[in-house]
């Protein structure tokens, strides 16, 4: 209740100011005559006795003072004087404050967004019922750093054994069903499920309803599709619940709805169904399933492991090597980003910081010629922290000018990231409430951290040597003070612009270290088909078609994409004794016979695949450097012989694979991406797939004579007058398709390059400024020395010289601190190491240049000096 | 300024106050009067220090004013107790009284 009263006490004073100003006024005018009153009855005349009450009991004024700094609304009133104080001295400095608003925001502004695309990905919970159990589950096997997912009696042994989970999901993303009968045949992407996936999320249809237990065991007719298939191809028709759509040729009826799944899968068109039943789901050495799974409440990741663990190597035929690993389903999502990310956000704060040492700067020197004002302030008895809280104040008023701009800033910016599909949970990057939290802490922050620098500048108050020595005391050299403010900056502009330099370097790198191909003159395209006997036919005559069309060197099918995606598969030897349990895992691709020549890749041995290696042909494979090295180290493998089990889906044989010859080495090629190392690959002839499975699918690739994009409608034509009714969904140059795969290296080099670009633009705006200000106030002495006799060089000489000093101290710093931090981004770098000398010298060298050319300017100015002029100027 | 309410202990002057609202309603000047009386001029109030413990006293609650006219016509604004203000002191005479008895006994002790 009395906190009540007393808050409406003193919003009443603050709002009702005169009236209650007239009232104490009154009060104590009444106090005093009351007090004069009995002194005139001692015989004083009414003036004396007025004087006489005003020594006892204080004056009118220092009365009222005293009772109005007691209520808790004079903190409010001081500051609001403060505040409009700060504003009129901002509005007296335009330039001062246009600057440093613009500074701020930058600062404030990119820390903002980043902030908001980071929160937006890594910290914000998946939005899934109790989405802090969820889990992805992955097998490994000892000493092999390479994830296995689970085959489907791995799985069906995990859910009948396990008490460690309430649900147990498998799903199987990334394949494609060709949808005909409404307009050009296309390929829509499908994420087939197993039936706890949606309970698992708490995610129920929005029309229909999802498969029953009973049709997961049926090769069903029935399909539930997505919200982004309902709305973007069937027009959100609502009865669309029994409606028959042609899916590879066969009539599926659409019987549910589900509504968007955000951050899982987004480009999914159809839920298909695991079919368990399959045969080659029943193959146990067959391991391609995503599982996740949502833990029990209280049971630990750990427990759950151990589980898995021993449910897994008790299965037969596994190995004991094998382990199961348990990662929280949010940080498999977003794994990939994650310490771009990070590197990105700790480059965004170095900016912030030297945006704010910038602006500290500016202040100081501001806060020099404000000496004469505070000192006046001191005289007048303002205390220590009644100044202090007037800096505060004017800073964070500063601050606030700053970070308004900055969330101006950050909303336009942060659309451009939800843009980026690169980024996993792309859809839900925004500016939340705790991004705008954010941003006022550290606007908060930042106008406290000025205050401090701008309260120290006038610390050491001794008023009457202020007043006296006021211009006196600033001809001195900028000060101790401000040259560590920039080295501080030059330091941390050098490591950011390092941190920029190696990733530059790194993505240079990995374009341009030799892929093992040749991506240059080479156009792709993937072309599926649901029909493997009908392929069979095209595929191979389709090959031949485009080698023979004008403009066309070479053209090949293969199964993996260079530099994007090559498939798996296990190895049997025929020379040495094999454990089946711990087979050796390498990358492998089905090809067509002109594929090294048509992606440009050498042979170092042995032949190529020719058309005569097909089904009637006894089996061939050709091997990669890496593979040939490490089996055969010293040897020639040619005329060996292993055998090749492809791990996937649809893999449909369950007998040991049959011993190929090997009949070539080929040089290593980067299959799985350009920033990835080399590993052991075979090849093997597509027309030697026993199992039909390759023929689900090929990607084309067409080596031009000239620009590949100009035969890319030739090459469409080609595809549908062999086949009218083949879907093309992507048809792109190999440049391109690489540029893509490297997309999230450049999002963060990209950014981290443009911070760091920021950096040194705003050191060297410090550096000019120092100089500069350093040059104003020595306007007077390097007069004197100019009369009596100092050439215009000396005085460029001195002021360069000492510009140089302090630039030299802060890249020698910033280096040692690179030399330091660079190698916690080790595992963001490709091709150089983090203390990469090439990197840091240029850095060093590129600073140097810079602050010579900051300081030049005025430098020059000064060996300008009309001596006349500058002296009289005193 | 001779102020030597500031020889107070803090917070005694709140309790004063009290104490001299107890009889009856006063105005400042009264209250002023009546402290410097009973304390034979020990204690001297200037203004500030005692409308800044009226104010207080009086958002706490612990006090009530009216604007009235004096016996010389004069119009001031006096000064009541409340309920709750008649509580505080009880409680605080008799806290009072403990702690000077028990400095009492230390002192006498030594």
């Amino acid at each position: 209740m009395s906190f009540l009263r007393n808050i409406t006490k003193g919003l009443r004073s603050l709002f009702r100011k005169q009236q209650v100003d007239r009232e104490l006024d009154e009060e104590l005018r009444a106090y005093q005559e009351m007090g004069a009153e009995e002194k005139m009855k001692d015989g004083l005349s009414r003036k004396e006795a007025l004087r006489a009450v005003r020594l006892e009991r204080g004056s009118l004024e220092v009365s009222k003072e005293i009772v109005r700094s007691g209520g808790w609304e004079s903190f409010v009133e001081i500051c609001w004087q403060d505040l409009r104080f700060g504003l009129r001295m901002l509005r007296k400095s335009p330039g001062f404050t246009l600057v440093a608003t613009l500074t701020l925001a930058l600062g404030i502004g990119a820390n903002t967004a980043v902030f908001s695309v980071v929160e937006s990905i890594l910290l914000i919970p998946l939005p899934f019922r109790d989405s802090d159990r969820l889990v992805a589950i992955w097998a490994t096997q000892k000493s092999q750093p390479a994830r296995i997912g689970a085959s489907m009696p791995e799985f069906e042994d995990y859910k009948a054994q396990s008490h460690s989970f309430e649900y147990l999901a498998n799903f199987l993303s990334g394949w494609t069903y060709t949808w005909t009968g409404q307009g050009e045949p296309r390929n829509v992407n499908c994420t087939a499920i197993s039936y706890d996936f949606f309970p698992m999320l708490g995610i129920k249809p929005y029309l229909g309803r999802l498969y029953t237990p009973e049709e997961y065991h049926v090769d069903g007719v029935q399909v539930v599709i997505s919200d982004r298939f309902w709305t973007e191809q069937l027009g959100s028709d609502p009865h669309v619940v029994g409606r028959v759509l042609n899916l590879d040729g066969t009539g599926q009826t659409v019987i549910g709805v589900m509504p968007p799944v955000p951050d899982l899968f987004p480009e999914t068109d159809i839920w298909a169904k695991i079919e368990p039943d399959f045969r080659w789901m029943r193959i146990r050495g067959n391991k391609f399933l995503d599982v996740v799974g949502r833990l029990k409440p209280g049971v630990t990741s750990e427990q759950a492991e151990q589980e898995l663990t021993a449910i897994l190597q008790r299965g037969p035929g596994e190995s004991q090597e094998l382990s199961v690993h348990l990662i929280p389903l949010k940080d498999e999502l977003t794994g990939n980003v994650r310490s771009q990310l990070q590197l990105v956000m700790a480059a965004v704060s170095l900016v912030l910081l030297i945006a704010c040492v910038n602006v500290a700067y500016l202040l100081l020197a501001r806060n020099r010629k404000r000496r004469a004002e505070i000192a006046v302030r001191v005289s007048l008895g303002a205390g220590r922290g009644r100044l202090m809280r007037q800096f505060i104040t004017e800073n964070l008023v500063l601050a606030t000018l700053g970070g308004a701009t900055a969330i101006v800033l950050a909303l336009a910016s942060v659309r451009l990231f939800g843009r980026v599909n690169t980024l996993p949970r792309n859809a839900s990057i925004g500016v939340d409430a705790y991004a705008l939290l954010f941003a006022f802490f550290i606007t908060a922050f930042t106008g406290l951290l000025l205050a401090l620098a701008s309260s120290t500048a006038s610390s050491n108050l001794d008023v009457i040597a202020r007043l006296k020595t006021e211009r006196k005391g600033s001809a001195s050299i900028a000060g101790q003070r401000s040259s560590l403010l920039l080295v501080s900056e030059v330091c941390l502009a050098v490591v950011l612009s390092i941190a920029a330099g190696l990733l530059l370097r790194s993505f240079e790198q990995a374009e341009h270290l030799d892929p093992g191909f040749l991506p240059d003159h080479l156009l792709s395209t993937y072309l599926r088909t649901n029909d493997s006997r009908d392929a069979r036919l095209f595929f191979p005559q389709l090959v031949e078609q485009t080698a023979e069309l004008p403009g066309v060197s070479a053209a090949a099918l293969g199964k993996c994409m260079p530099g994007v995606y090559a498939p798996s598969a296990t190895l049997i030897f025929g020379d040495r004794p094999n454990d089946p349990m711990n087979a050796p895992t390498v990358e492998a691709c089905w090809i067509s016979s002109e594929f090294f020549k048509a992606i440009g890749t050498r042979l170092l041995n042995g032949r190529f695949f020719t058309v005569r290696d097909d089904a009637s042909a006894s089996p061939v494979v050709i091997l990669n450097q890496a593979l040939a090295e490490s089996y055969w180290p010293g040897q020639n493998p040619i005329g060996k012989q292993i055998g090749v089990n492809y791990v996937g889906a649809g893999r449909n044989t369950t007998s040991a694979p049959r011993l190929r010859e090997i009949v070539g080495i080929v040089a290593n090629v980067k299959q799985k991406g350009l920033d990835l190392p080399v590993e052991p690959a075979v090849y093997t002839p597509y027309l030697q797939d026993e199992t039909n499975h390759a023929f689900a699918g090929f990607n084309l690739f067409v080596r031009t004579i000239g620009p590949p994009t100009s035969l890319a409608g030739t090459v469409r034509a080609l595809v549908h007058s062999v086949r009218a009714d083949q879907p093309i969904d992507v048809m792109q140059t190999m440049n391109d398709a690489l540029l893509r795969a490297l997309a999230p290296r450049r999002l963060s080099l990209v950014l981290v390059t443009s911070f760091a670009g920021l950096a040194v633009l705003l050191s060297a705006i410090g550096i000019f400024g120092m100089i500069a200000y350093t040059v104003s106030q020595r306007t007077h002495e390097f007069g004197v020395r100019l009369a009596l006799g100092a050439k215009p060089q000396d005085v460029l000489q001195l002021v360069l010289g000492q510009g140089f000093k302090v630039v030299t101290a802060g890249v020698f710093v910033g280096v040692g601190a690179g030399f330091a931090i660079t190698r916690f981004m080790r595992s963001l770098l490709y091709g150089v190491g983090p203390t990469d000398p090439l990197t840091f010298t240029v850095v060093a060298v590129l600073f140097a240049l810079v602050a010579l050319a900051a300081c030049y300017i005025p430098a020059r100015r000064a060996s300008r000096v009309d001596p006349i002029v500058a002296l009289r100027y005193e | 300024m001779g102020d030597k309410s500031s020889d107070l202990v803090q917070g005694t002057l709140d309790m004063l106050v009290l104490k001299t609202l107890a009889l009856e309603a006063m105005h400042g000047y009264g209250i002023t009067i009546r402290i410097e009386q009973m304390s034979r001029g020990v204690f001297r109030l200037n203004a500030g220090s005692l409308f800044l413990a009226i104010q207080r006293l009086e958002r706490d609650g612990l006090i009530e004013s009216e604007w009235k006219p004096t016996e010389n016509n004069r119009r001031a604004k006096y000064y009541a107790l409340t309920q709750k203000g008649r509580k505080r002191l009880d409680n605080e005479t008799r806290e009072w009284g403990r702690q000077v008895a028990a400095i009492a006994r230390i002192l006498e002790a030594s």
